[in-house]
Order: structure tokens, then C-alpha cells, then sequence
């Protein structure tokens, strides 16, 4: 519902005050800190949520924000950079293949296969980022079988992440020799995954708050969470814990956004630190 | 300058303890629960930690014993500063991996004293009136 | 009692995916005591699974539950039960109020703890009632915590009558004075 827009041509100012109150509020919620010299950055993305919200100061803003979820969304996508492409948080698929793999397989005792879940998958770059670099930087790659599970909720995102096609800005950051081997031109600008590998990741709609008696989202190995939590209202962060808990194997990894940590999340994880990464396991 | 991480969920008593370390020239950082002060002492250099026991998502004591069975930090000093006043809150404690146990609230020259005992800085001479 | 966490860890059965359906199971048939039952012998997954889903059930047999446990030994089972308790919101105040008078200060302080995450204005009422009144200096400072974030400037006048009583304590001055801060009072000279 639209409300009226300050009519006013001065953005609402932020006092010295109300910046130290909005950085202690955010810092609780999200663990995520402003210091002084974040300043333009905050004050100018908060005054913009207060415009559009249609409020003339920050205390009537922050009174409003405390009841509605959807702003609360609203701040956190605009205070949070999201921008999706390949080879995002490169040092998580680092730590993929020279920390968390070989902790994997140590626990697999016999098995062969791994399970790995991207959710939220949005529209694609996350899965396909795991498969590219696994093929081109796990040497071991031929000696498991790894099924590749993404999710989401959004079946336009799951649409588009099924037919697999990208532009070069999204792009740019996958070597080209990789490209060369697992997309096709498409002309225009726009490059598509090659058939074999998007059919070989399994793509599936799912409500992470939904999915506890679906036998399809069990046993994962590694589990990709990454800047989904951040939205969510406490009581709703410690369910999906929960379920990202339920459904993994023991001894399995979970790695979060780069700015979001499981201290505001859930307490059901232990913390490991690698070289490459700080991420969560469930214990064995 | 030593590095002092202040784990503690009342963000006024974070602010309290980091004023008076500061003016007694330590560097301060701070968490607001004990996963966060686990995350941060994983990557962070410090000299000292201040605990405090009651924290939502991984309280004091979890917090210690993390630290205690981890090698890269076990061996860094900790005080538990906190509002459980009775003897078996204090041996617990020690038995989950503090070094000291105050209960709040802590006289801040003693703070002081002991960031500066604890962290081999150069005591105070003199006893505080 | 285990000293090492991983020891703790060894009721493995509760972090199966069956004790999260377990409990979902008794969450959607409303069954509170069910769910107390699961809160007191669990740990880890089924434990936590617990509480959520109290604190998503609401309504009075829940929320009794909960306090129940407010004063457990255990201590991460005691704090799990004061964040859950907050995340009830306002329905929860009613339940905590008898909490603010209980004998053992620590008691109070929980129930203050719960308090400071609900926004209510009843919190604050609460709240600063218990900084005039109680005679203990830690139970007094969590209420100016509380008040930091819940309190209104019409406080303003009560909360300085607080420091004087505890005169001794430089951590009390301090906590009233960031509270009257965050409230929007000049500081200093506000206090003296």
C-alpha cells in the first residue's frame, strides 16, 4: 500500500543521535556494524527508506519499521549489497574444496556420494558457481558422485536458473577457459550452461520453513545459505536453523553470507574456523 | 596497546567496561553474545577476555569451554564478570575455563587492576583509595 | 555435568530429523505439555525445536510452560528460555510480572532480561517501577537496560532518583545516564 510521499525537497536529516540508535539496532539484528565512517552510506539508504515510507523523521520511521516486516525487508535489502553472479564469496568455494571436502570425506567412511544444497538458489548462479569450480579445482571430482540440490522459493528465479543463461557482467569473474568448457554462446552478450550440467543439478522449489517432512531435503553434506537468513524475523531465523539442522548429514557444513554470522541465527551449530573461512557444522 | 574483547549481552555494560579500559589505554572490541566472542577471538588477536555468563544464542560458560578446547585460543586469559552470586556459579566457572570470577558490579579500578595484571601491562603503584 | 560440550552432545537421537517431527507433531496438535516434556529431557536439535515451537504456539499453557523454566540450573537452557520467552511479545508480560518480585534477584533479573526484548510500553512500566523500588543494584541496573531501550522521557525525572540509592556504584550512575541518553535527555547535565 502506497503511502504518500514526503513532499518535502529535503531528505530527512539524521542526528548523530538517531545514527548511533539506527547502528546499535542494525548491529543486534543482523551482526552487521556501521562505523562513523559508514556515515553517508547509512544516512543516505535510511532517508530513503523514510521517503518512501512515507514518514518525515527517523523516530516516526524507526516506530514503523519496528511493526512492519516487509519494511524491515525493505532496509535490509537496501543497508545489504545483493547483487547475485558467478564466483560470488569466491573464498567459501576455496574453502569448499581445500577445507570442507576433505573433512566430508573423512566422515563419509565408505560412501561415495556427497550432497550439497544451494538454498536459496535464486536464479542459478550459486549451483552452477559450485559445479564450475568444483570440476575445474577438486581434484577428486571423478572419485564421488556429488548431487547438486538448489531451491528456492521463487519458481520464476527456479525457472530461470533451470534454463541456465547468463550475461558476461554476471560472468566476469569465471575464467574464460572455464567458460569454454561448460557454457555455449548464445550471441548478444548472453552465455548459456551446457545441457549436461544443468540437467545434472537438481533444481526444486522449497520453503525452508516448509520442508520437514520432505525425505528429498536429507543428508547434506554442504549446505549454502547465504544472505537469506538476514531478512528473516528472529523466531523465523532459530526454525530455519532447525531445519537447515535437520537436514544435514552429521559432521556436515553450512556456509552463511559473507556479512551474516549464526550468532544471530541459531544456536545449534559449532563454529569451525578454516584458512579460506569461518562456517558451522553440525556436530558428528 | 593490548586487545581487550568485551562478551557481554547488555550493550550499556559493553559500553561501560570499554570506557574504562580505553582511558586506561587498552584497545577494546566487543560481542554481544558468546558465538560472536568465539567468532571474533577465532580471528582476531586478543590479550584478554571478559566474559559474561547470561547471553542468549551461547552463554558464558558454552563460550568458555569452547575456548578452552580450541588450541589456537585456550590459552588466553579470562574474567567472568557477572550477576550469579552464588558458589557453585563461581565453580562452575572455573570448572567450564575462567581464570577469575567477579560479580557485577565491578569496581572499575579493579577492572583496570586485572586487564592490567592479566595482560602483563604495567600495574598501577599504589593502592586505589 | 560434562565440562567438555561435545559430551553433551552425545543424546544424538534428539538432533535426528525425528525429533524435529516429533515435535512439530505436537506443536500442531497444540500440545504445550508435550512440548514442556520434550524441553525438559532434551538437548540440541529436539530442545531447541521445542521452544520454537512454544513460542509459535503462544497462548497462556505455553507461555506458563516456558517460565517454568526461567530459573532452570542449566544455564543455556535457562537463556534459550528468556530469548524464546521475548520473542512471545506482549502476551508474555502478564506471565513475567509475578517474576519482577520473586525472592532471588537473579530471578528478577531474568524476568528484566525478557522484558528488554519486548516492545510493549508495559515493559517500560514495568521496568521502571523496578528501578525505584528494588532494593538490589544489579536487579536495578538491568531495569535502566530495559529503559535504554523501552523507556519514554516522562521517565525521565523518576530515573534520576535512582543513582542516590545505590551511591557507591559508578556502574549504576553510568547505566541511568546512557539510559536517559538513548531516551533523548541531555546527559550530564541532566545528573550532575
Amino acid at each position: 500500500m502506497a503511502l504518500l510521499a514526503n513532499r518535502s525537497d529535503q531528505p530527512p536529516d539524521l542526528t548523530d543521535e538517531d545514527f548511533q540508535f539506527f547502528a546499535d539496532y542494525f548491529y543486534r539484528r543482523t551482526g552487521i556494524q556501521f562505523a562513523a565512517n559508514k556515515r553517508y552510506f547509512v544516512d543516505r539508504r535510511v532517508q530513503d527508506r523514510i521517503l518512501r515510507s512515507g514518514r518525515t523523521n527517523f523516530r516516526d520511521y524507526f516506530d514503523f519499521l519496528r511493526r512492519d516486516g516487509a519494511e524491515y525487508q525493505s532496509l535490509v535489502n537496501a543497508m545489504t549489497v545483493n547483487e547475485t553472479y558467478f564466483y560470488r564469496e569466491l573464498y567459501q568455494l576455496e574453502c569448499l574444496v581445500k577445507s570442507i571436502l576433505p573433512d566430508v570425506i573423512k566422515a563419509l567412511g565408505g560412501g561415495r556420494t556427497i550432497r550439497i544444497w544451494s538454498m536459496p538458489c535464486s536464479t542459478g548462479e550459486e549451483p552452477y558457481s559450485i559445479a564450475f569450480y568444483l570440476l575445474e579445482h577438486w581434484r577428486l571430482v571423478d572419485d564421488y558422485e556429488i548431487e547438486i540440490v538448489a531451491s528456492d522459493i521463487d519458481t520464476e528465479a527456479l525457472g530461470k536458473a533451470k534454463a541456465g543463461r547468463y550475461n558476461t557482467r554476471s560472468l566476469q569473474h569465471v575464467p574464460q577457459i572455464t567458460l569454454n568448457k561448460y557454457t555455449t554462446d548464445e550471441g548478444e552478450g548472453m552465455r548459456r550452461v551446457v545441457p549436461a550440467l544443468r540437467d545434472s543439478i537438481r533444481f526444486t522449489k522449497a520453503n525452508l520453513l516448509d520442508i520437514h517432512d520432505d525425505s528429498a531435503f536429507r543428508d547434506f553434506h554442504v549446505v549454502f545459505c547465504r544472505n537469506m537468513l538476514i531478512y528473516f524475523d528472529d523466531l523465523s531465523r532459530r526454525e530455519a536453523g532447525e531445519a537447515l539442522f535437520a537436514s544435514m548429514a552429521k559432521g556436515g557444513f553450512i556456509c552463511l553470507g559473507h556479512s551474516e554470522s549464526m550468532s544471530r541465527i541459531s544456536s545449534l551449530f559449532e563454529l569451525r574456523k578454516f584458512p579460506e573461512a569461518i562456517v558451522y557444522q553440525k556436530p558428528l | 596497546m593490548p586487545n581487550v574483547l568485551v562478551i557481554d549481552d547488555s550493550s550499556t555494560t559493553r559500553m561501560f567496561y570499554r570506557e574504562t579500559l580505553e582511558a586506561a589505554g587498552f584497545k577494546v572490541d566487543e560481542a554481544l553474545n558468546g558465538l560472536e566472542g568465539l567468532e571474533k577471538t577465532m580471528t582476531e588477536p586478543f590479550d584478554l577476555l571478559i566474559v559474561d555468563i547470561n547471553m542468549p544464542k551461547m552463554d558464558g560458560l558454552t563460550f568458555l569451554r569452547e575456548l578452552r578446547r580450541r588450541d589456537e585460543i585456550r590459552g588466553l586469559p579470562a574474567i567472568v564478570i557477572s550477576t550469579q552470586d552464588r558458589p557453585e556459579d563461581r565453580i562452575k566457572a572455573h570448572a567450564s575455563g575462567a581464570n577469575v570470577y567477579f560479580v557485577k558490579p565491578i569496581d572499575p579500578r579493579i577492572l583496570v587492576e586485572y586487564g592490567r595484571l592479566m595482560t602483563g601491562a604495567p600495574l598501577m603503584s599504589g593502592h586505589p583509595s | 555435568m560434562p565440562l567438555i560440550r561435545a559430551a553433551s552432545r552425545a543424546e544424538t537421537s534428539d538432533d535426528a530429523p525425528s525429533a524435529l517431527t516429533a515435535v512439530r507433531e505436537a506443536a500442531r496438535a497444540g500440545d504445550a505439555p508435550k512440548l514442556a516434556e520434550i524441553l525438559a529431557g532434551g538437548h540440541g536439535l529436539a530442545r531447541e525445536a521445542a521452544l520454537t515451537s512454544l513460542a509459535r504456539l503462544g497462548g497462556e499453557a505455553s507461555i506458563a510452560a516456558l517460565i517454568e523454566f526461567i530459573g532452570a540450573e542449566d544455564v543455556s537452557l535457562r537463556n534459550a528460555v528468556i530469548e524464546t520467552l521475548s520473542s512471545l511479545g506482549a502476551p508474555a508480560i502478564a506471565f513475567i510480572e509475578p517474576v519482577l518480585s520473586d525472592a532471588d534477584p537473579n530471578l528478577r533479573i531474568y524476568a528484566l532480561g525478557v522484558l528488554e526484548n519486548i516492545d510493549d510500553p508495559r515493559a517500560a512500566a514495568l521496568a521502571l517501577r523496578v528501578a525505584l523500588g528494588d532494593p538490589h543494584v544489579n536487579v536495578c541496573a538491568a531495569a535502566a537496560d530495559v529503559l535504554a531501550r523501552r523507556g519514554t522521557l516522562e521517565m525521565t525525572a523518576a530515573l534520576q532518583t535512582v543513582p542516590p540509592r545505590f551511591p557507591g556504584h559508578p556502574f549504576i550512575r553510568f547505566a541511568v545516564r546512557a539510559a536517559l541518553q538513548k531516551m533523548g535527555q541531555a546527559a550530564d547535565g541532566a545528573l550532575g
